[in-house]
């Protein structure tokens, strides 16, 4: 059964709301892709977030899909 | 809600293929994140063909549950795809919740749609901020969630651990049926879990020097 979005609403109305204040800048698209590489420490190596890692041993517990040639 | 095809189109092919190649080029466990990264895409959108360099969702991250996308019709904002268990999404589904496993211990479950919804609910209700609802991609096959983006830096730990305590959240370290590996970053705070309260989950805006959590998963805790 599809679901229907238009039944939510996000934020919910009443919450009291905690919303940043606006950026000073602006940043490029590279900017923000190096923000998000850093902040993840995803040049580090070895560093890999605890779900990330969750991911991974699990696609590697389960059995390799098998497709069929029609 | 967008097709599949339309979904597909959105995004920035080359710019897709560009960080596929570089998490690939890092080898080791990368490469399974170069390999989850392209199903998520690829799964979602059917292997529909990607949109040209450019166009409106450009991939900046793939973290544990999301591939995040920069919106270029928006900057303030950073769009989160979420979707199937089967399309690379694995125990992390439409968003972790918490569940109980068969040992008892409180370890993260893959959410169903109006799980995850129900989970950005409770954000908003009660950290004050989390995301919205953009849009549903084809026969409810991929979710797209917005976030406001924050310029910012990542805190400590500690700096982490004083603002959980500051706003009333009480550390779930000692508790042993949570699971080893999720304990030290667990807080609750009248019966509601606050888990992966790490450093990657939080920023430290430039704007204000205040920190804003941005990803952590909120949900009852299991009896």
């Amino acid at each position: 059964m599809s679901f229907d979005p238009s039944q939510i609403q996000l934020p919910p109305p009443g919450a009291k709301l905690r919303m940043p204040p606006k950026n000073l800048r602006e940043l490029s698209y590279e900017e923000k892709y190096q923000q998000v590489r850093r902040h993840l420490r995803d040049d580090e190596d070895g560093a890999m977030s605890v779900q990330m890692k969750s991911q991974v041993n699990a696609r590697h517990a389960q059995p390799a899909p098998i497709r069929t040639v029609a | 809600m967008l097709s599949q095809r339309q979904f597909a189109q959105l995004l920035d092919g080359p710019a897709v293929d560009r960080e596929i190649d570089r998490l690939t080029s890092k080898r080791g466990g990368w490469l399974d994140v170069a390999q989850i990264l392209s199903r998520r895409i690829n799964g979602t959108v059917d292997w529909e063909p990607l949109g040209p360099a450019g166009a409106r969702l450009s991939v900046i991250g793939s973290r544990g549950e999301a591939v995040l996308f920069d919106d270029r019709i928006d900057p303030t904002r950073i769009i989160k795809l979420r979707g199937h268990e089967e399309n690379g999404f694995g125990t992390a589904g439409f968003g972790c919740i918490l569940v109980r496993n068969e040992r008892g211990m409180v370890e993260y479950g893959p959410g169903s749609i109006s799980q995850a919804l129900d989970r950005e609910r409770l954000s908003w209700e009660l950290l004050g901020f989390g995301c919205e609802l953009e849009t549903m991609i084809g026969d409810d096959v991929g979710m797209l969630l917005s976030q406001r983006f924050i310029v910012g830096s990542t805190p400590t730990e500690g700096e982490i651990q004083a603002w959980m305590i500051a706003h009333g959240w009480e550390p779930l370290a000692e508790r042993r049926d949570i699971s080893v590996t999720l304990r030290s970053h667990a807080w609750q705070r009248d019966g509601i879990g606050a888990f992966d309260a790490n450093d990657t989950n939080f920023i430290r805006s430039e704007a204000d020097g205040e920190l804003y959590p941005i990803d952590l998963i909120v949900w009852p805790l299991p009896d």
